[in-house]
Formats: C-alpha cells, structure tokens, sequence
C-alpha cells in the first residue's frame, strides 16, 4: 500500500484484512487488493472519520445483500475499521477478477486486444447482460444513479457484474440514501444541469442510462448523441441529451443531426429495438415510460436468436432477418473492419475482392457545384416609370416650367431682340427660384442620398459578392487536388495486379520524400561537422533546406559552403536515408510482393479498395457539403442585396413621382445653372448670327 | 499535398477510419514547446524524460489512454508541428534537440490553427471533444510578433474555443507571458518537468472522466509534494 497510513484493517466479525496493492483510485475512496485474500477488495474512504449518513448507508447496504445480488455486484460484505482509531474507514467486497472495463470491450482497439474471440452477437449477449444486471437491482428496488461505462466490469463469458456498489441509491426502511454523483454523458435530460445530490433517482432515470449503455454495446463504441449536427454553433453530448438530439433517430427533421460516417444504423437492427431506443432517448418531459430492464432483455434474448454469420466474411454476424451484412456495407463505404479474425485479413474469400472490385467499378466522381456570376447580381438603379397622372405642380415644377418657356422665348432673339431679354430675364429668375427654393433643393438632396445609400449597399455587395466567390474557388480547388488524388489511388489499385512491387516502389517513395523533407538541416546542424548557423542560413536562402536539396548545392555553387562540408552534408544525408523505415502499405511490404504471393496481392488491393471507397465517399460530402455551403451563402447575399433592391425601388417610385422635366433640369446646381443659361446663350448667338 | 492518403492528421478517409475504431469523446492538447539554445543542456533532457513521463501515465489509464490527444508545436529557430494529433496510445514521444531563437507568437499560432483543424475534424467525424488546451512551456521571451497572437489567445477564452497555459522555465520573459495568457503564467520550480507532466496527465485523465463543457477544477500545482509550480 502506498499511502503509509494504513495497513491493515478488521471488518466487523473481527476478520483482519492486509492491504495489498492500489487496485484503483477515484474521487471518493482508493480501492486495494487484500494480501492472501484474491476474492476480496478493500475500498478505504479517503475522508475519515465517515460521516454518520455514509456510515448509515454502508450498513443498509450490507444489510440488503442477497445472493441474488452478489450474483450480479460486488455488493459490500462488510464495514471495515481501522484496528488504529476503532473508526470505521470503508468498506470490503468481492473483488471482479479476470474482467475488463465495458468499454474495453465495446471499444475496437481495446477489444481487438482483450477480447479477440469477441463478435457482434457477443456485444449482444454483454448487453443482454447489463440488462438483466439492472432488472435485478430494479427488481429490488435500488437504483443505480450514476451510470456509467466505468462500473460495470465484463468477463470472457460476457457475465457484468457491477462495482462501486456504495453509490447506489437504496432505501432503507422509510430512509433513501440517494447518489450523489452521475456522469453527463449518461444522464437524462430531466437531469442535465442538475444538482444530483438534491434528486431522489428514479428506476426511469436509469432506463435511460441502461439504454446509452445497450447503444455503446450494440454500436460498438458509439454514443447515441455524438453524431454531425446540422444546426449553429458547437454541440456537446449533453446539450444533444437535454434537447432529444439521438444522433440516429429517423426524425432528422427534429433533431437536425445524422449518425457519424461509418457506423451502424438503426435500421440494421429489429424494428422493436429501434422502437426501444426511439422511447428512451426521445422521451417528452412528464413522461415516464423508457423500456425497462425487463423489456430489454426480452428483445436482446429474441435478437440472439437471429444469428446470421456472413457469406464473405466469417467474423461478420448480423441479424438474419437484414437482406444484406452491414459490417460488408460499412467496410465497402472504406469504414473500419470491427470485427476480424485472429492472424486475420489472410483469410479473404473471393467473392468479397470481385465485391469491392465492382463497388469500384462503379465508383463515380461527384461534381463540385458551379457558382454562375448570375447569382451574384447587384441591383441596378431603375428607369423611372411614366405615370398618367401628376399631383398638383410645386414650386419647382412651375419653375422649371418656367425656365424652359423662358429658354424657348430666347430662341425667337433673331426675330424679336426684346424676347432676348425677356427670356434672358425669364431663365435668371426661373434659374434662381430653382436653385433656392426649399422644395426644389430638398428634391435635389432626397435624390442624392437615396443614390449614394444605394451605391453604398452596391458596394458592400460587391464585396460581398467577391469574398463568396474566392471562396468557393478555395473550395473547389481542394475539391479538385482531392478528386486528382483518388484517381492516382485507383491508378495504384489496378496497378497492383501486375505491379505490385512498382505500386509499393511509389508508396515508399512518398514516404521517404515526406521522411526528408521533415528532416531539416537546421534542426540537426549538430549532426553534420563543419555546420554553423549562419551556414545554415545561407543554405536556406537558396531553398536548401533538407537532405533532399542537398544535391542542388553543387549545381548552385553556394558561396562560403566548401567542397570538405558538401561531402559531410551527403553523408549527412545518407546517414538520414537509411534511418527511414518504410511502414508497410495495408501490411503488405516488399518481401510479400517479392514472394509473388496472390495474397499479398489481394490484401492490398482489399484495403486499397476500402481506402478509396472511403475517400470516393468523403469526396461526396465534400461536393454536398460545398453545395450546402454555397447554397447558403447564395441565400445571404440574395438576403443581403435586399436593402439594396428596396432602395433601386424607392429612387425609382421617387424618381417617377416628379414630372420628367423638373427631374432632368433639376439634377443638380450645376446642371440648374446651366440650363439658365443655355437659353440666353444660344439665344444669343442666334441673334448675332442671324438677328 | 496528399490530402488523402498520407498518414497525418488531415480529416479525410483515414480519420472517418480512426474515429469509428475510436469514437470516445476526446481531450485535445497540444503542447507548445520552447526548443531555443536557451533551453540546452539538462534542461532538454529533462523535457524529454518529461515527455516520457507524461505518456507513460496516460497510458496507465485505459479511458485516458482512448481519449487524450496529444499535439507538439516546437519553436527554435522556426516552428514545427513536431506531432500531429495522436490519442494517447499512439503518441511517440520525440527526442528534442535544441536550435536558434525564439519565434513564440508563430509557433502559438500554429498551435492553435492546428486545434481549428481537429475541432473541424471532430465534427464531420461526429465526435463530442472537451475544450481543447494550448500548453505553453518556454525560457525566454519571443523574437516575433507576439501582439496579435495575444488578442487570439484572449478572444479564444473568451469564447472558451480553448484554455491556454503559460508555463516559465528560469529565465521567461514572464511580463510577456502574462500579456500573452488570460490566465496566470505559471514558474516551473527548478527543472521538474516529470511533476510538470504529471500533473498534466492526471489533469486530462481528470477531465476525460468529466464531460465535455464542465469546468473540472485542477489540483493546485503550487502545492503540496507533487507541486512543481510557483506563482
């Protein structure tokens, strides 16, 4: 024991139990072994002496055990005391040996590791187990509370049993003593953000925590409210859990997420499950009715008799009554193999290669979505309308009125000089009633502001219009390197039949190139006699940067670099060569290829296969994602050229409401001033030509 | 480059592969390590043992060991994303040298470009993460442009996209590091880089049993006998 405090206890028959090494630590007590007691675990509290509730709690617990539950738990023996003090200090139990955590078993790589026997259909069973684990304590009416992938442990047969029992919630008498913990990401929403030590739990509430923990099991590590959330801003498990957010639910419509890439589907399971998931994690507010332990179990124990193992691959089990493996169907969409054999991928039917090898053949490049400069258009400034009627003139009508009568008597100067000056006279007054009058000006400024407003909104759509479009160009471009990738990548697939050593020959080159590229001479000055810095500054100003540039030295002749350090350099880079090891292509490498072996062939080109399917599919998000995207930033700007549409309308009902003369003449000062004096002038000039 | 199929951290084929294999919520962090001449000697050799240190606890915790994520930013001299985003299992610590000067506020940047991609990642892949953490360890003071980085690092807390720590070794510029970090920065006591990385594991394991979105208080690392730290 680690501590140095304690080390040996005596429960309450007087049995003294050794301590022996720390099992586990957490946030209330550290678990240890017992010394010559393999059966048994101490768990010592860290807070000491207990408070008088744990102290109650602990004894109902003893009191409660049955068969039944040590069946099920490594339910509390006794109460354990410090020989020391006389105090009570916690607590021994079974101690759960030759058993992993759930989630080692549900979890792919953990699994692969603890449990390799481990199909489908024995997740089924685990969770068939977790099932009956809490009908139990149900049955005997303790609640669980904190649920969680952390206290339930799992053994090769698939029997769980849980531990940390001392936090259950369990009554005694007229007396709950409630669990004060729970962990969020099997809390229900009538929970979440809640303070747990206020809440008597209820059996519903742990419905819904059996029911994550069925789903982790039955989607292989998955938790039903993780998936792509279509909606604004970033999604936690818990905002998922408290909005009704079941990432696999049918109602996308409502919970605006989809199940993420490569995983089961609710439809690969019995209507009746996807029913029970549907009523546990979609449960309305006031309801009570998440299936229970019981119902659980009834629909897991049918599905374990639907075993159905599958054509191409015998680590494949799957529900009999599904027309086709949905493990084919994820490993065909380039997902990862849950489930494989021992020594595995050797063991590949042919039926599954001619599988994949029409999936390929089939396989078709999205195409990326086009952004035509159409729908991109700024609004324009409207020609005004010509309107039957006028309103009664203004004061600005009547002197434009004037001012054209006045020019047009001008004109008559070589016939009558006096009309030259009454025009002339005319045109002044007319001119400087326009230019000054109130009504005349405020036309003038209306129109003015209403344009530039315009041209404003014109150009922050322009803008606008140019940030979209470099964008999506982005986009594309990424799309375009991307689609170029996966043809190279099918290229190397077909390639494999006959050239296999040639296909590993570029992957290994790739590798290598990347290897030295990382490998800067600057960060292994050191290694290379005869390097300083400044060295190594000029080498970089002439781009030589790592062992690959190296080479280009001689033809550059860099000055101050003497043929002594050009020979280090390459030895250098030798020396970094043969430091590269080449990490084998889907566990295919050379001496494989050599041996000529057809099944070295086949497990490249299987997994190649799934590498591409994957990308060809991540390619279509892509696409559809870009699509998305620019549909919605089409959408903003259509929202935002509206102000610019409202104002083109309002400068043209403006416009159209003043009579064509007065919005021609009255534009502006300028212009005002040089219709006054266009008729006088021209006038004027008539009458000296012909007057 | 091959966006695809090279064997990084991109967020395309291989990650939907990674993250079916292993959809447990994660906690990214990414270190961001001071790798200047400053730091030669026994100091880089014990960042190294550190490192060592640090993964070894991780892994000594199987639901850690799934859902910590560990990234590494170098600056001396320039800055390198010496480790891509692994989780825990497949984090292989490197062995630091040490080189050049200081380009702190470049090497943040990257660092907190680099938990943009993963959280973009961890979306597509429908994948629930904690807040990501920046973890800033350095003995000098930058010789780039640090101004604008600080205004990221602020506006980054703020809106809680990550935390960021700011750890001095002997000889930090701490002014700076004090305008850099929302948070205060913290003094390495001596050369205890193993208590250092110590702390940091249990802290993450501590979250990584949280849930994503809850404060998780850290253990004070000023105090007590596995403290390595001094205000």
């Amino acid at each position: 024991m680690k501590s140095g405090m304690l080390h040996e206890v005596v429960d309450s028959d007087g049995e003294k139990h050794l301590l022996d090494e720390l099992i586990g630590k957490g946030g209330e007590g550290s678990v240890f072994a017992v010394d010559g007691k393999p059966a048994l675990a101490a768990k010592i509290f860290h807070q000491s002496p207990l408070t008088p509730e744990t102290m109650a709690k602990l004894q109902a617990m003893v009191a409660r055990r049955t068969p039944g539950l040590d069946g099920i738990a490594a339910w509390p023996r006794s109460i354990v005391y410090s020989p020391l003090t006389n105090e009570a200090c916690g607590i021994v139990a079974p101690r759960v040996r030759d058993a992993r955590h759930l989630h080692e078993l549900y979890g792919t790589s953990a699994r692969r590791r603890f449990f390799p026997q481990a199909r489908w259909f024995h997740l089924v069973l685990a969770a068939r187990n977790v099932a009956a684990a809490f009908d139990k304590l149900h049955e005997s009416n303790i609640v669980v509370g904190d649920v969680n992938q952390g206290n339930l442990l799992v053994d090769e047969t698939m029997r769980v049993r849980f531990i940390d029992c001392d936090s259950f919630q369990i009554s005694s008498g007229e007396r709950i003593f409630r669990c004060p913990v729970g962990t969020p990401h099997f809390t229900p929403p009538e929970l979440q953000g809640i303070k747990l030590r206020d809440v008597e739990r209820t059996v519903d509430h742990d419905r819904f925590g059996l029911a994550i923990l069925i789903f982790h099991l039955l989607f292989v590590g998955r938790h039903p409210f993780a998936g792509r959330f279509f909606g604004d801003g970033d999604q936690t498990i818990e905002r998922a859990i408290a909005e009704r957010r079941f990432a696999f639910s049918r109602d996308k419509a409502a919970t605006l997420m989809e199940p993420p890439p490569a995983s089961l589907r609710l439809d690969d399971l019995p209507a009746s499950i996807e029913q029970f998931f549907e009523r546990a994690f979609r449960q309305p507010d006031g309801v009570a009715n998440r299936p229970a332990a019981r119902e659980w179990i009834e629909q897991l124990d049918s599905l374990l008799t639907h075993r159905q193992g599958c054509s191409f691959d015998p680590a494949h089990l799957y529900d009999n009554r599904l027309a086709h493996c949905p493990w084919c169907r994820i490993e065909d969409e380039g997902g990862p193999a849950f489930f494989v054999l021992d020594g595995s991928a050797s063991i590949i039917s042919p039926q599954r290669v001619e599988h994949l090898e029409a999936q390929l053949r089939r396989l078709k490049y999205p195409v990326f979505p086009e952004l035509s400069a159409q729908k991109l258009k700024i609004p324009q400034p409207i020609a005004p309308k010509r309107l039957q009627s006028y309103p009664r003139p203004s004061v600005a009508d009547l002197a434009t009125a004037a001012l054209v009568g006045s020019g047009a008597i001008c004109l008559a100067a070589p016939v009558l000089p006096w009309a030259l000056v009454a025009g002339t006279l005319g045109s002044l007054a007319s001119g400087v009633v326009l230019l000054a009058s109130n009504v005349a000006m405020a036309n003038r400024r209306e129109r003015d502001q209403l344009a530039k407003e315009l041209a404003d909104e014109q150009n922050t759509l322009q803008r606008k219009g140019r940030a979209i479009t470099a964008a999506h160009a982005k986009r594309q471009a990424s799309f375009e390197e991307s689609t170029a990738e996966l043809k190279a990548e099918a290229a190397h697939y077909r390639a494999a039949d006959n050239q296999l050593k040639d296909v590993l020959a570029v992957f290994r080159m790739t590798q290598l190139n990347k290897f030295l590229t990382n490998h800067l001479i600057f960060d292994h000055a050191a290694e290379i006699p005869g390097m300083t810095p400044e060295l190594t500054s000029v080498l970089q100003s002439y781009g030589i940067e790592n062992p690959l540039d190296v080479e280009r030295i001689k033809l550059l002749g860099v000055p101050m670099v003497s043929d002594g350090l050009i020979l280090e350099l390459d030895a250098w880079r030798d020396r970094v060569a043969r430091q590269f090891v080449f990490r084998s292509e889907h566990g295919v490498n050379f001496s494989d290829a050599d041996g000529g072996g057809k099944a070295a062939v086949t497990r490249f080109k299987v997994a190649q296969a799934r590498r591409i399917l994957m990308a060809s599919h991540h390619l279509d998000t892509l696409a559809e994602g870009s699509r998305d995207r620019l549909d919605r930033e089409l959408n903003y700007f259509d929202r935002s050229a509206e102000p610019a549409r409202e104002l083109a309308k309002k400068l043209r009902n403006f416009q159209s409401a003043r009579r064509p003369w007065e919005r021609a003449i009255n534009q502006s000062p300028l212009i005002v001033a040089a219709a006054t004096l266009a008729g006088p002038a021209i006038g004027g000039v008539l009458y000296w030509l012909f007057g | 480059m091959n966006k695809f199929f090279a064997d990084s951290t991109f967020g395309g084929a291989f990650g939907a592969v990674e993250f079916a294999e292993n959809p447990e919520p994660r906690v990214p962090c990414v270190l961001i390590v001071d790798t200047s001449t400053s730091m030669h000697g026994p100091r880089i050799g014990e960042l190294n043992k550190g490192l060592k240190v640090y993964r070894d606890e991780l892994l000594s915790d199987a639901l850690a060991a799934k859902r910590v994520e560990v990234a590494m930013v170098t600056f001396g001299g320039r800055v390198t994303r010496k480790v891509d985003f692994v989780t825990a299992t497949n984090f292989q610590p490197p062995t630091l040298e040490v080189v050049g000067g200081t380009p702190m506020g470049a090497a943040i940047n990257t660092a907190l470009d680099m938990i943009e991609e993963r959280r973009k990642q961890y979306r597509e892949n429908g994948i629930a993460y904690y807040r990501p953490w920046a973890f800033l360890i350095t003995d000098g003071e930058p010789n780039d442009q640090w101004q604008p980085v600080a205004s990221r690092i602020h506006a980054g807390e703020r809106q809680k996209a990550f935390s960021f720590f700011a750890v001095g070794v002997k000889g930090a510029n701490m002014e700076v590091l004090e305008k850099l970090s929302a948070r205060k920065p913290l003094w390495l006591q001596g050369m205890k880089f193993a208590e250092l990385f110590r702390w940091l594991s249990s802290s993450q394991q501590a979250v990584s049993r949280s849930s994503p979105g809850d404060e998780v208080p850290l253990v004070d690392p000023t105090q007590g006998p596995h403290g390595w730290a001094f205000v």
